[in-house]
């Protein structure tokens, strides 16, 4: 572990992590049963695993390498959607035995590595060029995850790009536009992009009254019915009656956050809340002192995928997003979400612990920053 | 670069919080008691509503099966429970507990009284023993609680499961008066509900019985399997677009009916719909729906749409009178099939009830004899052992041959029908007259391997890849020997051919030389009746035969009519070609009588087989009189001019 002390690691940031993880073990088990605690625990322990031993690498070699992993991640979801036509229904699984990758979950890392690569010397911000080719970057790999398809994965990848985009000195102005823009070609994906039954929930999101799609107006009356019983208070853990009579569907998964809301009220899941903006608050700090840009960059994308995710989850157990399929990082079942959660996370500790030496002799320094 | 950028970053993530925060705060603290008030006395009470399977109609819209209503009455599980303890059946401690809770003085009144008095109250109703309804009750009962246990001892703790809250059906198929009487007196019918219930229902009776098949209960491995894979239903994933979804449309439940023959198998997953449910809130006494929470509608099956003609159908049976034996009628240019009769047969409506007589009976009724029996061709045979000869130039049209009532070859002996011979045979006389020897001699000259090949060209041996479930192939044995082709150049030896093969080896014949593809689906619909799919005549196989083999077989398939062995039998007025077989079983008096053939022979509009199996007498004599009665039906303005 060549220049990384145990001095630098995040002595806050771990146990708040570690805090979210015992919430999330303990909720997983109340919505279902032991046997998906002991392999959420088994991968929670693959988890740290990869951890630890992405301390070995420094940072920097992930960006020497991050058009090589683009590429490799871009090639898999490409074979997933060849391979995977054969299996009914949405294909974004590879399966090798009985275990199961999910390529497009390694590419929201894959594609934040490349574009903080791009975007780390420009010195007076990306130019209108660069932000076509950042769009470029973007919308490659958003189109195949949407092909397969997995709206709420593909659309995690908007905001990413924006901060980043903005971290690296985009001038306010060009953000204006960007968003205006996307606003405007959106009905254009209404029309050629969305499947009808992604149509359909957003239509029932936006017009509950409206929803024909009886499915998502199920899960979002289920959910309501759950986070609103919970009270102050909450039923206490293991009560929960949505829960444990089965009515709300995908309970350890996507619909985590109204299990825990019931069962814990509206006081604990604030503290569930606090760790979430401690972890945060923490992440864009390491960034803003780093001064080494493609870490910095790589650090705001990742905490943006972090943010993005938890929002957007805990927004569609609240009945105020549309339901895409989110996970919630460290709490929700599921292998490859925590994996990639866990990946994100080692890496924004690496930042930090390289951080604090003295950069004068990298070779950047010598370029053009 | 400037600092103050992450700090807006930062703000920005913040105020997303605060969202979440204040949305929480209005649902859990303002909005509380009202999910409160929904989750708390949540009384849900779930049922299926039942999905319409697809109607099966002919060619011309006739109704030949279709789902007719009926109800059930069907008992909340809580019902059923209480039902339980009144009487003193401790099938489950649980109940022993709930005894004890009832009897405390903490219980509510209105949840605890009168919960068991449906029993009383549908048995004298339907004026049916209350130990009856009891006994399915109790059933019911072992089952959920089997259940319940399990997936308490999967979560290691007290657990409600989903079949707590369901109907289940006490007493089905009830008449519309006694129905009446329940929805009127509601308050008295604690926890009953009608729940109507589709009725499979085959309007024509018995009519094509075996190409529609039947329905009968799912058997319980059966139904596990078919849960198995109706979990992963594609619906499911489209309609929540994430992985975990098994819990949506269930295929198929636990007392399903399923098709069990002919097009009710065959277009199972067409014609089978999807159920719905429907999640409504109870008051605690029970009676009345509080409201519908939720309900997810069926989805109705698909139509189909058969080529068969019902009115020729009917011709066909009612030519085949109480014959042992079938009737095809296809359209030799489409491979339509435009009947397929098949005797004995059974009534769909009340196959459950004869089942076990049905299945035991030594004349197989449930066998459609026009795919699923394979029999020896006997002569009809023939024009295949003639095609192999002329198109390999062993014989041609003028080619004649000795018949002196029998040939001999390695010292056996085989003989023709006529004792007498038929002296000096062309191909033009041996047909009509269906002389064996000529075919013998044929049969020398040709050689096993030829015969063999020329029976595949006509795809013997082989399914016909007709749309109706457990087709036979038949057998066309390898000739090793002279005297093995010899058999099989007269339909004898251990060739076994389908009706339905040597259908479409006469409608090629009739047709040009095309070897259709026999079909029975015309088109399939949705329940609005928007065509999903319609039967278009494909790319027919062509067999390599010249032209005027064909001519000549042609003529002397009619001169089998005018002259032949089916002379003066009355169907040379309807301009009938075809070819009459005996074929023998090797037990005296036991032969298959055949008749094949098309009409009218200069512009072929029906191809038929008759078979009449296990019959005394000769083909001609007994398959005749068939055919003469289904063309007098088939073209009635010739039948009116005779």
């Amino acid at each position: 572990m060549n220049n990384v002390s145990p001095k630098n690691f995040d002595w806050l940031m771990f146990p708040i992590v570690c805090g979210i993880l015992t919430v999330g073990v303990f909720f997983v088990w109340s919505a279902s049963s032991e046997k998906f605690v002991f392999k959420q625990l088994v991968w929670i322990g693959v988890g740290l695993t990869l951890f630890f031993t992405l301390f070995y690498f420094d940072y920097l070699s992930f960006a020497h390498y991050a058009y090589v992993i683009y590429a490799c991640t871009l090639l898999l979801l490409v074979l997933v959607l060849i391979l995977g036509g054969s299996v009914k229904g949405s294909q974004r699984w590879f399966s090798i035995g009985s275990f199961s990758v999910q390529p497009s979950e390694f590419m929201k890392i894959s594609l934040i590595l490349a574009l903080a690569r791009f975007l780390r010397y420009k010195k007076y911000g990306p130019g209108l060029f660069d932000i076509g080719v950042s769009i470029l970057l973007t919308f490659i790999p958003m189109a195949l995850i949407m092909k397969q398809p997995d709206l709420g994965t593909a659309l995690v990848m908007i905001p990413v790009m924006l901060s980043i985009l903005y971290a690296a000195g985009m001038r306010f102005y060009y953000l204006i536009v960007l968003i205006g823009t996307g606003l405007a070609v959106s009905p254009l994906l209404w029309m050629f992009v969305l499947k009808s039954y992604q149509k359909m929930r957003i239509i029932g999101f936006l017009w509950p009254e409206k929803a024909t799609d009886w499915g998502a107006g199920y899960h979002r009356l289920q959910s309501l019915i759950a986070v609103g019983s919970g009270g102050l208070f909450g039923a206490g853990w293991g009560n929960g009656t949505q829960n444990q009579m089965r009515f709300l569907p995908e309970r350890h998964t996507d619909f985590i956050f109204a299990v825990i809301a019931e069962e814990w009220g509206f006081l604990r899941i604030c503290f569930v809340l606090f760790l979430y903006i401690v972890f945060i608050t923490c992440g864009i700090g390491i960034a803003k002192n780093t001064h080494e840009p493609y870490g910095r960059f790589v650090v705001v994308g990742l905490i943006t995928m972090f943010v993005t995710q938890i929002v957007v989850n805990i927004g569609m157990n609240l009945g105020i997003a549309p339901i895409v399929g989110i996970t919630l990082p460290f709490i929700s079942y599921g292998g490859s979400s925590m994996l990639t959660s866990f990946v994100a996370l080692s890496i924004i500790f690496n930042v930090k612990m390289r951080s604090k030496i003295d950069l004068a002799s990298r070779r950047f320094y010598k370029t053009r920053y | 670069m400037r600092p103050d950028r992450f700090r807006i970053i930062l703000a920005v993530f913040i105020l997303f919080f605060i969202g979440i925060v204040i949305r929480l705060f209005q649902l859990q603290i303002v909005e509380s008691d009202k999910y409160k008030g929904i989750s708390k006395n949540r009384r849900i009470a779930t049922y299926p509503l039942e999905a319409a399977r697809g109607t099966i109609f002919d060619r011309n819209g006739k109704i030949l099966a279709t789902d007719q209503h009926t109800f059930d009455i069907s008992v909340q599980y809580k019902n059923l429970l209480y039902s339980h303890i009144k009487q003193g059946n401790k099938v489950v401690q649980r109940i022993l507990n709930m005894e004890v809770h009832r009897k405390s003085k903490k219980s509510c009144s209105e949840c605890h009284e009168n919960q068991d008095t449906w029993i009383e109250e549908i048995a004298s109703l339907l004026k049916i023993p209350g130990s009856k309804l009891l006994d399915s009750a109790r059933q019911i009962i072992e089952r959920v609680e089997k259940l319940k246990q399990n997936v308490e001892q999967k979560s290691g703790r007290a657990t409600r499961i989903k079949e707590e809250t369901d109907y289940y059906p006490i007493v089905s198929d009830v008449a519309w008066e006694k129905v009446i009487q329940i929805e009127i007196n509601q308050s008295n019918f604690s926890g009953v509900r009608v729940i109507p219930k589709p009725k499979r229902v085959y309007p024509e009776q018995g009519l094509a019985s075996h190409v529609l098949g039947y329905m009968s209960r799912l058997r319980e491995d059966e139904w596990k399997e078919h849960s198995e894979e109706w979990s992963n239903f594609i619906l499911n994933s489209h309609i929540i677009g994430t992985d975990t979804t098994s819990f949506l449309y269930d295929g198929y439940a636990k007392d399903d009916y399923i098709g069990r023959a002919g097009i009710e198998t065959q277009y199972e997953e067409e014609l089978h719909g999807l159920r719905g449910k429907r999640f409504e809130e109870i008051t605690c006494k029970n009676t009345q729906v509080e409201k519908v929470i939720l309900e997810r509608p069926p989805v109705s099956g698909n139509n189909i749409h058969l080529t068969l003609d019902s009115q020729i159908q009917a011709y066909a049976e009612k030519s085949l009178g109480t014959n042992q034996g079938t009737i095809i009628i296809m359209n030799p240019w489409t491979g339509e099939i435009l009947a397929m009769a098949s005797n004995p047969g059974f009534n769909p409506n009340t196959v459950n009830e004869d089942f076990n007589r049905l299945i035991s009976h030594p004349d197989k009724p449930f066998l459609n004899r026009a795919i699923q029996g394979a029999l020896p061709p006997g002569s009809t045979f023939k024009i295949i052992t003639a095609t192999a000869a002329m198109d390999l130039n062993h014989i041609h049209a003028q080619t004649a041959l000795k018949c002196y009532g029998y040939t001999n070859y390695k010292n056996i002996t085989f003989k023709c029908w006529s004792d007498t011979g038929h002296g000096l045979v062309t191909i033009e006389d041996a047909i009509p007259y269906s002389c064996n020897v000529f075919f013998f001699e044929v049969a020398k000259i040709l050689g096993g391997d030829s015969l063999y090949a020329w029976s595949k060209n006509f795809a013997f041996g082989e399914k016909t890849g007709i749309d109706l479930p457990y087709e036979k192939k038949g057998n066309v044995p390898k000739m090793t020997t002279v005297a093995s082709a010899m058999n099989v150049a007269i339909g004898q030896g251990a060739l076994l051919t389908t009706p339905l093969q040597l259908a479409r080896a006469y409608a090629a014949i009739a047709n040009g030389g095309f070897l259709v593809q026999p079909r029975i689906l015309l088109k399939r619909t949705n329940s609005q009746g928007d065509i999903l799919w319609t039967f278009r005549p494909e790319n027919k196989q062509k067999l390599s035969v010249r032209p005027d083999i064909l001519n000549t077989l042609r003529l002397s398939l009619q001169e089998v009519i005018t002259r032949g062995t089916a002379k003066n039998k009355g169907l040379e007025i309807y301009k009938v070609a075809g070819k009459t077989g005996t074929a023998e079983t090797g037990r005296q008096k036991d032969n298959h009588a055949w008749f094949v053939g098309y009409a009218p022979y200069d512009n072929p509009q029906y191809c038929f087989v008759v078979l009449v199996e296990h019959t005394p007498g000769h083909g001609a004599e007994v398959a005749g009189p068939i055919v003469r009665e289904l063309m007098s039906y088939l073209f009635p303005e010739i039948d009116q001019a005779s």
